[in-house]
């Protein structure tokens, strides 16, 4: 994707090292993840749109498939939107609205501990991509993707149905428009944005079966 | 996204899955500490003075440690960071946010320990170097080498020899940083694996 270019080549030149490294230790018997499972959490984003950021929250749904130490998984969020102006940051010139976002990932389970036959605390990473759209009370529509990596712990408890809880953490990388960043920017102020994306990041924990 | 797809699916072919359910007792914390390598993530956040301004920096970065000798242990991390300085109110200049990536290098010893059955609490010292490139909306790119000293307080939790990582580690970290301009401070929370 050309809109999001070189910043999120180099994460993926990082995480490719690390995954590297991880791989390399990897080694025993996995509990593999449930071959179908559905879960629901709460996340919160910080994003920026047209060089101010953005925040907001809600709730989120995943449906997974499990194969051995994979997931792949579609999920979907509605969530509160806000995004305030640099120039005017009093409280009266924030517009806010609502953020619904759908997007496909991918799982891997990295490390996975057994205190105990019954579960595990594991360590896994993750890719995604998605599509969001913002609906603001102004009545301003915004469309944009997104792609993203990330990493979290899950908790299971194999007897009770595989119950997981899971705690995720995610950068999320969304194309820049660059001419609105010229103009509230000025001067050397495209240093951030010249390569086209800019970096987000998304947290939430989620309960799954 | 390609080269991720590629490296995904390479990963998938040596990843294998089996369910072991062996009655036994958990490992010894002494036997696995010396030989364990350790691989987990930290959610960041701290203050340094990028280019002689306070800025704020929240990261998110994963590492790997590995056992040099007696309690000394190799770490390595890599953290994507967010920054973000607010200048003088009054003049009402535009925030200052933007992003990087850092790297450090360094040592950890364990400065003080208390075993309690399966748990092992303790404090580490670290130190080590680091470079750090961050790019922002108003001045533009730095690269910042640095060297840091830290203090870790976490615990190992041990588990059965049939768990594929043989310990979690659970550690808040408060780290200082001396960059070209001065020194700043970061805390983290941070989890580790054992292989």
């Amino acid at each position: 994707m050309s809109c999001v270019s070189s910043e999120v080549r180099h994460v993926w030149v990082s995480l490719a090292l690390v995954l590297a490294s991880a791989q390399a230790g990897a080694d025993g018997h996995y509990v593999p993840v449930a071959s179908h499972s559905i879960s629901l959490g709460f996340s919160g984003h910080g994003t920026h749109i047209d060089g101010a950021s953005e925040t907001g929250g809600g709730p989120t749904l995943e449906l997974a498939l499990g194969v051995g130490r994979w997931q792949p998984f579609v999920e979907g969020m509605i969530s509160t939107a806000g995004v305030g102006s640099w120039t005017m940051p009093a409280v009266d010139d924030r517009v806010d609205g609502w953020m619904g976002r759908g997007g496909l990932g991918l799982r891997w389970i990295a490390r996975q501990f057994r205190p105990d036959p019954s579960g595990a605390i594991e360590l896994y990473l993750q890719a995604i991509a998605g599509v969001e759209k913002f609906w603001w009370h102004d009545g301003t529509r915004l469309t944009r993707p997104d792609v993203g990596v990330g990493f979290g712990t899950q908790i299971r408890v194999f007897p009770f149905h595989g119950f997981t809880t899971r705690i995720d953490v995610r950068l999320l990388f969304t194309p820049t428009d660059r001419e609105s960043a010229w103009v509230s920017c000025r001067g050397t102020c495209t240093a951030a944005t010249n390569d086209g994306s800019a970096a987000g990041f998304m947290t939430g924990m989620q309960f799954g079966w | 996204m390609v080269k991720v797809v590629a490296i995904l699916i390479a990963l998938a072919g040596t990843a294998g899955a089996e369910i072991v359910d062996l009655p036994e007792q958990p490992v010894a914390p002494d036997v696995t500490d010396a030989s364990v390598s350790r691989f987990g993530y930290r959610v960041g956040f701290g203050d340094l003075p990028i280019g002689g301004q306070d800025t704020f920096l929240f990261s998110l970065g994963l590492g790997i440690e590995h056992p040099l000798f007696g309690h000394v242990r190799a770490l390595a991390e890599y953290e994507y960071v967010f920054t973000e300085t607010h200048g003088d109110p009054a003049r009402m200049p535009p925030p200052e946010h933007g992003s990087g990536h850092r790297i450090h290098l360094g040592l950890r010893h364990v400065l003080a320990d208390k075993q309690l059955d399966v748990l092992r609490l303790w404090i580490d010292g670290e130190l080590g170097a680091g470079l750090g490139m961050f790019s922002d909306n108003i001045t533009g790119t730095h690269a910042l080498p640095d060297a840091f000293a830290g203090l870790r307080l976490g615990y190992d939790f041990h588990g059965r020899r049939s768990s594929p990582a043989s310990v979690f580690v659970a550690e808040f970290l408060v780290r200082v940083i001396a960059i070209d301009r001065g020194a700043g401070v970061m805390g983290g929370v941070g989890m580790y694996w054992g292989n």
